[in-house]
């Protein structure tokens, strides 16, 4: 400490800054939306002349489309949905089914949907009884058969006519989804697309299925038809499904072949997956990558080495959407996340895009990624972050959740030296005010605001004078416990200092 | 297919001095006599010795044994004594039981009780016997006293002229004076007695037995069976000479359907309209019906009964037709393509093809594309079989027939 003069009562006041800590990896917020959904109360429709490009909202545009398609089908409804629950699109295929059409749904039990929480957005994993009660409503009237991994979403309707109508969409068949509750995206097909789909959706019938529900409450196992070998048809569209994966040859190749840029979303990554190496082998090329995601531990480890060279990586808690676009000329919208259970196994579709298309889905993903509310930094200093931080720690389960304040106020008790001396030499280490810090769980400070009233050591009332006319200083004694040497500024503290400390004394004032 | 008709039987005691032949394994050797005196006609005391090296007097031991057991009996006619003044001896009936059953049955004598039923299913009425201890033949002695005093001290001449006993008993005492009987004891492990003669007073006695029986009708006499269950005894098993087959028990015990009830190749059947039937019935061809307190002309009436798989067969081609037809319904029981009807029509068939020619009745049976019709019009009431008959169909890339 700094003194001077006349010895006076003092207050410690130090500021310390803790800005140029390293958080680590983390996702620091981008602004002050917070988690709220992203899509407005009115959907977007862009109808292209290939297709129609729906973001669902809550003004249930998706829904209402859908249902008027069911609605006005003249043969049947095939539907591939990992989770579906109960609203306006199962009531109308349950209509369907009593007008006569065949309804077949391929979807999971719900064994399966509760082995895979990590397929399934907040608020899906309390709908796994509800799923469950409507398929027991179904059986019979709606043809289902289950896999763990019949994990798209998609609908063909009247499959056998000439111009057979095709869906697919980001999402499940929940109704909060397909009311814009995440980041979504749902397109329809051409008609050879929906063919294409349609040999898709029968080789997850006839070849993947595990279980079939022919009453409520009874799954029992597949059997083989015997002597029956239906035709499955073709399918062209970059899919994955037993023995095939074109989708993840048909991913690596649209980044492989990428030139100058790379936007690619999905509700999930997975570290050393070959996406995450095509991607990490186009940044060192120097095409811009930019990554959307939903901020997880998983996604962070398979992107943390991304956004340290160069890639910029976005999040929201609700961004679902799994879509890809490069050099702004070829997409895909795809019902798989990019990890080995989707894209190496599993039962997925995706629609290849591109010209108008993709022009429509960059401006979808750019209005996503503009209000993404978080973004990923490998090695984000304390300074950086205003607002909440989430800290990936790889041992945890979940990313830390952290409020990051500008500073803390925070008041010690007094400091009581029994010796001036030792005021000026007094300071308050960094690790100290570290700990204040520390006291406080779930919270950071960029600095630490430190104040502390130091006492002024007195000569206590019964010490006596000790006559010396050689003294420089008036020195006291307690008997033979103590001896004082009495100062009035802080100028003679230092003076005295080694005359006290040669006589075992103290530096008071009286 | 078999009946089992039950009921308990009256049985009634009937105690008397009697001489019984009892088998006595350890003079099995005398069988070879017998044998002897059945080869040569009759026999003296030389047959024997010459045949079995025996000395003379020996063998006029064992000829006075075997007279004595009631198996040989001196000859009635001219020829009785031979040519060197030896008797000769003939076979009795009961000489010939034990040659054929190679059984020798010793006689003794004693107080029996025999347990005896007039229920028709025993034409012979003994049931089985006791051998009764001297205590008792004092107390038989004590109620024989007894029931003479007062019988002498009645009024009316027809109560002390009154038998004791049956008429058929009376009988059997009758004849014994000729010639012993054999008797089959179906209440105690069909062993035989050989009932040699009842002495003197034969007096109804209090002791009874509890015997159920069980009635087992074959589709042929020769299966016929009579089950004796006496006491806590095991059941006993007695070939009987029922002279009815299932067949005609069934006209007689649900005479309703004496024309509806035919014999077949395959045994009996109950003819019946597809209308009567019910689901199980119609799957499995068999009736289960109970019927109550059924009677038998001349053999009486027994418990009630259930007659658990009466084979059902259709009466008509019409009703063939029909059953047929909700059999091929019944089973659509997986997914089928036009192949898998045709078996499944060729399998339903098959349990008609004994009466009805089945290209006759295939043609009244609907094809694979008349069925896919019916259930889609049943869909309501069999919303699976109609996606078993109808998947296969959508399911599959190519489709026949324009669907626009």
């Amino acid at each position: 400490m700094i003194v001077k003069g006349a010895i006076q009562q003092l207050t410690y006041d130090e500021r310390i800054d803790f800005g140029k800590d390293i958080l680590g990896s983390c996702w620091i917020q981008r602004s002050e939306i917070g988690d709220k959904a992203t899509a407005s109360l009115i959907s977007v429709l862009i109808k292209n002349p290939t297709r129609t490009l729906i973001v669902p909202s809550g003004d249930s545009a998706l829904i209402q489309y859908l249902v008027e398609k069911i609605n006005n089908a003249k043969e049947g409804i095939c539907l591939s949905s990992f989770l579906i629950q109960r609203g306006d699109l199962t009531n109308a295929l349950l209509a369907a089914a009593k007008r006569g059409l065949k309804v077949v749904l391929l979807t999971a039990t719900k064994e399966d949907l509760k082995a895979a929480p990590e397929e399934l957005i907040a608020g899906e994993q309390e709908k796994i009884e509800e799923h469950k009660e409507l398929l027991d409503s179904f059986a019979g009237h709606v043809l289902i058969r289950t896999c763990g991994g019949f994990h798209a979403k998609y609908g063909i309707i009247d499959p056998h006519s000439p111009a057979p109508f095709g869906w697919m969409m980001t999402c499940n068949a929940t109704v909060a989804p397909m009311k814009g509750s995440n980041n979504e995206i749902a397109v329809t097909l051409t008609p050879d697309e929906a063919k294409s789909l349609f040999a898709h959706f029968l080789k997850g019938f006839w070849e993947m299925a595990e279980l079939e529900l022919l009453a409520p409450g009874k799954l029992t196992q597949v059997r083989k038809i015997t002597g029956y070998d239906p035709d499955l048809g073709e399918n062209n569209l970059p899919s994955t499904v037993i023995g095939s994966n074109t989708l993840k040859e048909q991913i690596l190749s649209l980044l492989n072949d990428a030139k100058k840029s790379i936007t690619i979303t999905a509700w999930s990554f997975e570290e050393n997956h070959e996406v995450i190496r095509s991607l990490e082998a186009a940044l060192s090329r120097g095409v811009a990558i930019t990554v959307a995601t939903r901020p997880s531990v998983k996604s962070t480890k398979a992107l943390i080495n991304l956004q340290k060279n160069g890639a910029t990586v976005v999040g929201h808690p609700r961004y679902h959407a799994k879509c890809i676009i490069v050099d702004d000329a070829r997409g895909l919208v795809t019902t798989a996340n990019m990890t080995k259970d989707g894209l190496d196994s599993g039962f997925e579709m995706s629609i290849p895009l591109e010209k108008q298309d993709v022009k429509s889905l960059r401006e979808i993903v750019d209005k996503w990624n503009v209000s993404c509310n978080w973004e990923l930094k490998a090695e984000a200093r304390l300074a950086d972050v205003k607002g909440t931080v989430q800290i990936f720690d790889e041992k945890m389960k979940d990313l830390s959740k952290i409020e990051v304040f500008p500073t803390k106020d925070e008041v010690l008790s007094p400091f009581t030296p029994e010796s001036c001396e030792k005021i000026i030499a007094y300071t308050i280490s960094e690790d100290q005010a570290r700990r204040t810090m520390k006291k406080d769980i779930g919270k950071l400070y960029q600095s630490v605001h430190i104040q502390q009233k130091i006492q002024i050591p007195k000569l206590p009332k019964e010490a006596t004078e000790v006559k010396d006319e050689k003294a420089p200083f008036p020195i006291y004694s307690l008997g033979k416990k103590a001896k004082f040497v009495v100062v009035n500024t802080w100028e003679d503290v230092i003076s005295s200092k080694d005359y006290a400390a040669k006589n075992g004394a103290r530096i008071v004032v009286k | 297919m078999e009946i089992i008709l039950e009921r308990k039987i009256q049985v009634k005691g009937y105690q008397a001095l009697m001489e019984i032949g009892i088998p006595n394994p350890e003079k099995q050797f005398y069988i070879g006599i017998l044998m002897l005196a059945d080869d040569e006609g009759q026999i003296s005391f030389r047959e024997i010795s010459d045949q079995f090296g025996l000395k003379e007097s020996m063998s006029k031991r064992i000829l006075a044994s075997l007279e004595q057991f009631r198996l040989l009996e001196k000859t009635r006619n001219n020829s009785s004594i031979d040519q060197d003044d030896n008797e000769k001896y003939d076979l009795t009936e009961s000489g010939r039981w034990a040659i054929e059953n190679e059984q020798i049955m010793i006689p003794q004598k004693g107080m029996y009780l025999l347990y005896t039923t007039e229920d028709p299913l025993f034409p012979a009425h003994i049931l089985s016997y006791e051998e009764q201890p001297d205590r008792v033949s004092d107390e038989f002695e004590a109620t024989k006293e007894r029931v003479i005093r007062d019988s002498k001290n009645r009024t009316d001449s027809r109560e002390t002229t009154k038998s004791r006993h049956p008429d058929w008993l009376g009988k059997i005492i009758t004849s014994l004076k000729k010639d012993s009987k054999i008797f089959d004891l179906p209440a105690q492990n069909n062993q035989e007695i050989h009932l040699i003669n009842i002495d003197g007073e034969v007096f109804e006695s209090p002791k009874t037995k509890s015997i159920r029986v069980s009635l087992v009708v074959g589709e042929e006499l020769s299966s016929n069976l009579l089950k004796v269950k006496s006491g806590n005894e095991g059941t006993n098993a007695v070939h009987l000479p029922f002279p009815l087959t299932v067949l005609d028990v069934l006209k007689q015990i649900i005479p309703e359907e004496r024309t509806n009830l035919k014999k077949t190749d395959s045994g009996v059947q109950l003819r019946v309209s597809f209308g009567d039937t019910d689901t199980h019935e119609r799957k499995f061809f068999a009736r289960a019906l109970t019927v109550s307190s059924p009677t038998i002309e001349k053999f009486g009436t027994f418990d009630t009964t259930k007659i658990e798989h009466l084979p059902i067969f259709p009466r008509t081609k019409s009703d063939a037709i029909e059953w047929a037809h909700w059999l091929i319904v019944e089973k659509i029981q997986y997914f089928l393509t036009e192949d898998g009807y045709q078996d499944l029509v060729s399998e339903v068939l098959g349990h008609f093809s004994s009466e009805y020619d089945e290209t006759d009745l295939k043609k009244k049976l609907p094809d694979f594309e008349k069925i896919k019709q019916e259930l889609t019009d049943r869909r309501e009431e069999f919303p699976i079989k109609y996606w078993y008959v109808t998947a296969p169909e959508f399911l599959t890339a190519t489709i026949a027939g324009d669907l626009s």
